[in-house]
Parts: structure tokens; sequence; C-alpha cells
């Protein structure tokens, strides 16, 4: 689907809030995805990103992902990447930028998990 | 209508049926009174012949009796000669009559000289054979001159006492005979006159008609075919003249015919001409592409035209158009569309605006009901963008060379002319397809593909259009239009052209391989190209982003790359992927209505994807690894798509094409490991 991108906010326990992100992201969806994360952030609220419904990813994509987390770390809010999917994953590995990206395999463990 | 030759006028004729008539029945009338005057008198003469015998016969035997008591007496010849004399007088027609006694001797005689003489009777007599019954001693003689009876003079005791003679010249008989004769010949005579007058009255009478016959045929000779034969007469002229009437109606409906027949060959062959003078009569060629046209006239001329023509700015606009409308109407339309185009061409840049400008223009001058359907579009030949619009016209064909492939172009707008007051303009738009090397066009009217075969269950169609073009890659336009309409005839088999075929073939030449090229750097950038275009297989993309997920499933197309191991085949439509959209994004703008092709190409060396575009040039050579150590670098998260193309691929090549195309190069590693067990 082109340029089909959906996100849905859960919000959770503990400030967390789980962003659900489908479809694919680029230099259209990716700057939609990068402001409802901003709000959040801006409301203080930890996010988890679900990234399993991700079925491609382009290079703006990974950006704004890049983006977000050192965006989220300046303001000292979480943000934490979950079940990726292959899509993603590959690029993320490509670019050797798992270093950069508090990544989880499952959500519930980036749920779960002490902060870092 | 066709001239007369005049006749001279006949004033009598050689052998008059008058004449004829006349001649006919004179002879029959002559032929039949002599044949029955010579009966007739062939049966006078026999009845003539026995009367005289009867009453010669009669004389004699009265002439013995009254002898017998004669020679009783002394002197017999006392009373004999008063006697002959009597009878001679009474008689003068008799040449003789003579009483003779036994011994010879003339014993009565008209002439009392011959009394006491020796009889001489005249010579040469012989006896006569008769009907007429005989007495004994009784006999009936002739000679040439005579007719003579001879009777016995008898004693009472019966014994002969001598013979009377009575003779009377063959003459007499001939007179009576020739009286009669005369009379037949007077009787005759008035007959003939008779039948003569007769039959001029007669003839005269029923020749009358042929006159008025005559007159009106002379008057159909001269082309008068309009006035009617008047003639009231019940004979077979009655039925000629009714005959003649019918002929001239129907020659003059021939000829009327005939007449509208030449006026149609006339308008034929002026509409032929003028069609044939507005048809451009060579090809035109242009940094790279070629155009050219073909038509092949319907035996009623129909309307189609095509025009190919450079514009001020250096484009090529070319046109396809079909006037609904045939022979000179459709040939008038056809030139003020012709004129029309040539004013407005150069003003009008959008080819919708120029169509928009002909309707308006044309349905001024269009009868209801008329109207054109017709193709314009305006090529660009240095970045190979067409930009076209169709006012109900067929479809556009486009054969792509490099992935072998045929698309159509359907267009939604109405015909010039169809409907008055603008409404065309809502209808029409401009659309682009950007022609790539090797790619070919089509364009063409309804004869081509509504052309039905023999059984006329089947039309050519589009389909088979298609095939011939595919099967024409690397032909030259001239080549390929011959080869099309080869296909249409055996497709007809001899069957008639029923409409006007009008091809138009634009090919973007396929790019040479130039070696006294300047620069090494175009023959490298040739090379690749040419070798794209011979082995790749490509896909043709538009300059918007939501072309980009064309990406993947093409590339799942090919084999080689469907079987890569691990995230191969993600990693790859990813860099394929950021290398098309800095074309899209950056090079077009996002400009749908450009395009840019993209081949995979596996030759001796690396295999290696090539893409051609037309947009802006980026330099992209002097590209750095990004750092991503660095906050900011993360921060502003741009600039990772070569980042992407790099690491996948062993080496990324720009280069320019011959008509300041952009080439890009991305060579495959064979040597990456897909699994990425090199990344932690």
């Amino acid at each position: 689907m082109p340029h089909n991108m959906e996100t849905v906010v859960h919000p959770e326990e503990r400030g967390w809030v789980l962003v659900a992100v489908t479809g694919t992201m680029d230099s259209t969806t990716a700057p939609r995805l990068l402001s409802t994360c901003r709000e959040l952030k801006d409301d203080q609220n930890s996010v988890i990103l679900d990234l399993s419904g991700v079925d491609f990813i382009a290079s703006s994509g990974v950006g704004s992902l890049l983006a977000m987390a050192e965006e989220f770390r300046g303001a000292g809010v979480g943000i934490r990447f979950a079940a990726l999917s292959t899509a993603v994953s590959s690029v993320i590995q490509l670019l050797n930028l798992n270093r950069f990206l508090e990544i989880f395999p499952t959500t519930e463990e980036a749920r779960t998990a002490e902060a870092a | 209508m066709s001239s007369s030759t005049k006749q001279p006028a006949i004033t009598a004729p050689k052998l008059g049926i008058r004449a004829l008539m006349m001649g006919v029945t004179l002879a029959l009338v002559t032929g039949s009174v002599l044949v029955v005057g010579w009966l007739q008198e062939r049966h006078t003469r026999e009845a003539l012949v026995s009367e005289v015998e009867a009453r010669l016969l009669l004389e004699a035997r009265n002439l013995a009796l009254t002898s017998a008591s004669a020679f009783m007496s002394e002197f017999p010849e006392l009373t004999l000669h008063p006697i002959t004399k009597e009878l001679q007088s009474s008689q003068p027609e008799l040449h003789l009559v003579t009483v003779v006694d036994r011994s010879g001797i003339t014993q009565g005689h008209a002439d009392s000289r011959e009394i006491g003489q020796k009889a001489s009777l005249p010579p040469e007599l012989e006896p006569q054979s008769s009907s007429q019954p005989l007495k004994a001693g009784e006999v009936l003689m002739s000679s040439p001159t005579l007719f003579m009876a001879k009777a016995p003079v008898l004693h009472i005791q019966g014994e002969t006492m001598g013979h009377a003679y009575i003779a009377i010249p063959r003459s007499y008989l001939d007179d009576k005979v020739s009286a009669s004769r005369k009379q037949l010949f007077l009787a005759l005579s008035a007959v003939l006159a008779l039948a003569v007058l007769m039959t001029l009255i007669f003839v005269t009478r029923l020749l009358r008609p042929v006159a008025v016959l005559r007159k009106g045929l002379e008057r159909i000779g001269q082309g008068d075919l309009e006035t009617k034969l008047v003639l009231k007469d019940k004979t077979e002229f009655g039925m000629l003249a009714s005959t003649i009437n019918t002929m001239s109606s129907e020659l003059q409906a021939a000829q009327d015919e005939m007449v509208e027949k030449e006026r149609m060959a006339h308008e034929l062959n002026l509409a032929r001409e003028i069609q044939s003078s507005l048809l451009p009569d060579s090809n035109l060629e242009t940094k790279g592409f070629v155009i050219q046209g073909a038509h092949e006239a319907a035996q009623e001329v129909g309307g189609d035209y095509y025009d190919m023509f450079e514009l001020a700015d250096g484009r090529i606009g070319f046109m396809v158009a079909d006037v609904a409308g045939k022979g000179l109407v459709g040939c008038l339309i056809m030139s003020m569309l012709s004129a029309l185009v040539g004013s407005f061409r150069d003003t009008y840049d959008s080819p919708m605006e120029l169509l928009v400008k002909l309707d308006e223009r044309l349905g001024e001058n269009m009868k209801p009901g008329s109207f054109v359907t017709m193709f314009y579009g305006i090529l660009d030949p240095d970045s190979g963008e067409l930009v076209f619009s169709s006012a109900g016209h067929s479809p556009l064909i486009v054969y792509r060379g490099t992935s072998h492939t045929i698309e159509h172009y359907e267009t939604q707008g109405i015909p010039l002319g169809a409907v008055r007051g603008g409404v065309i303009r809502s209808t029409l738009k401009d659309e682009a397809v950007t022609l790539m090397p090797g790619d070919c066009l089509l364009q063409y009217t309804d004869g081509i593909n509504e052309s039905f075969d023999p059984s006329g269950e089947e039309q050519f169609g589009f389909d088979r259009m298609g095939e011939v073009l595919a099967a024409q890659a690397g032909a030259t336009p001239k080549q390929i239009l011959e080869n099309m309409q080869e296909r249409l005839r055996d497709w007809q088999r001899g069957g008639s052209r029923l409409d006007d075929e009008t091809l138009l073939v634009v090919q973007r030449r396929r790019a040479a391989v130039d070696s006294s090229s300047n620069s090494r750097e175009q023959v490298q950038t040739a090379k690749w190209l040419h070798e794209a275009q011979e082995i790749g297989q490509s896909i043709v993309l538009k300059g918007n982003p939501t072309e980009l997920d064309r990406i993947r499933p093409w590339l799942e197309s090919i084999e080689f790359l469907a079987n890569l191991e691990g995230a191969g085949l993600q990693l790859l439509s990813s860099a394929v992927y950021e290398a098309c959209a800095n074309i899209v994004e950056h090079g077009y703008q996002n400009d749908a209505t450009k395009s840019f092709q993209l081949w995979w190409v596996q030759g001796s060396e690396n295999p290696y994807f090539l893409i051609l575009d037309q947009g802006l040039a980026y330099s992209a050579d002097n590209w750095k690894e990004s750092n991503f150590e660095d906050r900011d670098v993360r921060l502003r998260g741009r600039g990772i798509g070569l980042d992407i193309i790099h690491r996948v691929m062993t080496d990324v090549q720009f280069g320019a094409g011959e008509n300041h195309e952009n080439l890009t190069r991305l060579v495959f590693n064979p040597d990456i490991d897909w699994n990425l067990k090199h990344a932690s």
C-alpha cells in the first residue's frame, strides 16, 4: 500500500505509551510519526514503538527513528523500539545503528525492562 | 453529358415502304391475272375449237342433205350453186363451201367458175381427232391454216353420191381468242390501277405514325429526353411509341446517373488531391527521434489527416485526426483543421488548450453532427517527454524497448465539434509519457484497428497492432509502417478498404556506442546504456513517489534477485528505492509527468542496476559516509539513503548520457553476507 502508515496509540501503565506502527515509513509518512511522538514527548510520556507491522522503511524513516531517539533522550523521556520487522531490522543492522537505539525483541520486554 | 455526333438529316429512304408495297402489289396482281388469263385463254381456245368443229360438221351435214336431193336432178349444179353462194355470203368467215360428186367434179360452189372443174382441196390436210360424234363417212380435218369438215352426200338407198366440204380458217379462231385477250388486258389494267391506288392510300395511312416516330427519335438523338411521343395508334406503331417513351425515360435516368457518377468521380479526385497535398511527404528526424507517418486512402476518400512539425521552441508537434465526413466535405474540414493547427500550434503550450481552441474554431464552421477526433502531442526531444491530449481519438500505443512491453494510453476527451459551447474542456486533459531510447510510439486512425477480416466478424484490434509493434523492435519506423500495413493486408485478405488507414510512428533510437566521442566518461556511459538496452530487463517509472512501490515487485520478478538468501532482496530493494527516490524527490521534484528507466543488467562482469533519468543533475560523487557517532548527524536524520546504497552496492557510479540525461550505475556486490553477520 503506497504511503500508508497507521499509528495506534495505547496509553499504558506507569506513564508509558505504546505506539503501534504499520505500513511504510518513507519521506511522506515518517514526519507524521515524528510529530505524533513529539507530542507524546512534550506531555512527558515515555514511548514504546511497536515496529512489527512496518513492511518497508526508507532512509527518511531510519532518520526519523534516530532523530526521535536523540530528541527523547535530550528531553529526558524514554523511547524504546520493539519487535522490529525484518524490513526495519535489516536496514538498522546494515547501518550498524543498533547501538543508538534501545531495541527490544518484543513489546512485552520493552515494557518490563529496567530503565537503561 | 456526352456529346452526340450530329448525323446528317435523312430526307428520303433509298427504298421506301410505299414503293416496295406498290411494286409487290403490282407484281402480285399482274402475275395472278396473267396466270388466270393464260388458263382462261387455253380453255377458250379449246371451247372455240370444239364449237367450230360442231358448226363445220353441222353445216357439212346440212349441205350434204341438201345436195342429196340436188344430185337426184339432172343438173344438180343449178340447185347447188345458189345454195353454196347463199351459205358463203351469209357466213363470210367460211373459207370453203363446196360439194363434190363421186368422180371428184365440183358440183356446188359459190364461184360458178369452179363448177364442173376437178375439185382441188386445200393442201396439208390431216384428219383431226375430235370429241364430236361422227357418222359414217364424216371426217374432221385440219391444216396449219384451216379446219375442215367432210360429210357424205347419200342416196336414199345409202349409196354415197359425193361429199360436201365446209372449211373455216384458223385465223377466225385466233381473232376470237385475241378479242377475248384484249378484254382481259383491259380488265387487268383497270384492276392494276385500282390495286396500286388502294395500296398507295392504305400504305400512306399505315405509315403516317412513322413520321411521328422518326421525329421523336431524332429529338432523342439530339438529346431531348424530356418530350414524350404522342401517337394515338392501335397498331404495333403505337406499341413502338410507348416503348420509345419508356426507353427515353430510362435513358434519361441512366444519363442522370452517369452525370452524377462523373460529378462524384471528379469530386473524389479533387478530394484525393487536396488530401495528398495536406499530408507531409517526408519524415522528421531530430535529436535521436524519428517521426514517420503513412496513409492509405479508402476507395471513397476518408477524412484521415496526420502531420508533424517542429515548433518555434524546438519541440516537436505531431497529430493524427479523423474527420467524420468523407469526400470533399471531409477534405474541406481537413484543410480547415490543417490551417488552424498551423496558426495556433506555437500559441499554445498545452495540447489540451490547442484542442479546445480547435474545437471552438471548427465548431463555428462545421455542420451539427460532424466532428473530428484528434490526437495532438508535443514532444521534447531533449528530455523524451511527450505531453499529449486526445479529443475522442484512438488510444496511444507505446512499446517499451527494454522491457519489451506494450502500454496503452486511453483518454476521455470528446471529439472536436461534437458538442458546442466549450463542453470539451472539461473532458480533456494533458497527459505525459516519457520515451526512452529504444521506445516506440504508435498513433493511428480507426481504419486500422477496426479493419475487418473477410468474414466481417473480427476486427484487427489493438492487440495485433501491439504484437506487430513489438515484433518490429529495432526496425526503422519505415519498416514498422510497412510491416503494419502488410499485416493489415494479410488480415483483410483482398477485402476492400472501407476506411482510410493512417499510421504514425515516433521512435526514439537506441543509444549508440560512439567511440569517437571526446570524453572517456561519455564512452563509458554510452557502453553501459547500450549494454542495458541490449541485454537488460527494465521498468519505466514516473516521477511520482507512489511509483517507487513498483520497485519491490519488479525486483521479485527477476529470478536471480528473488533467490537471494536472507535479507538480500529486502536490502537491495532499499538501496534501489533510495536511488530512485533521489531522482523523484530531487531530480524531478515529484513531477508525475516525467519518467525514468531502471535496468537490471546481468552482463559478463558484476551485475548492475542502471538508472537513466532526465532530471536535475545531482552531484553525488563526493559522498562521504555518515558519521553516526556524531549526535548532530543522528538528530538531523538525513542523507542516510546514500549510506544504504553504498553499503549494499560494490560501487556507485554517475555519468551523463548523450542528450544530457543522468546515468546512475549501482554495481551489485556478490560478496556481501546478506545475513548481515558482520553487523553485531
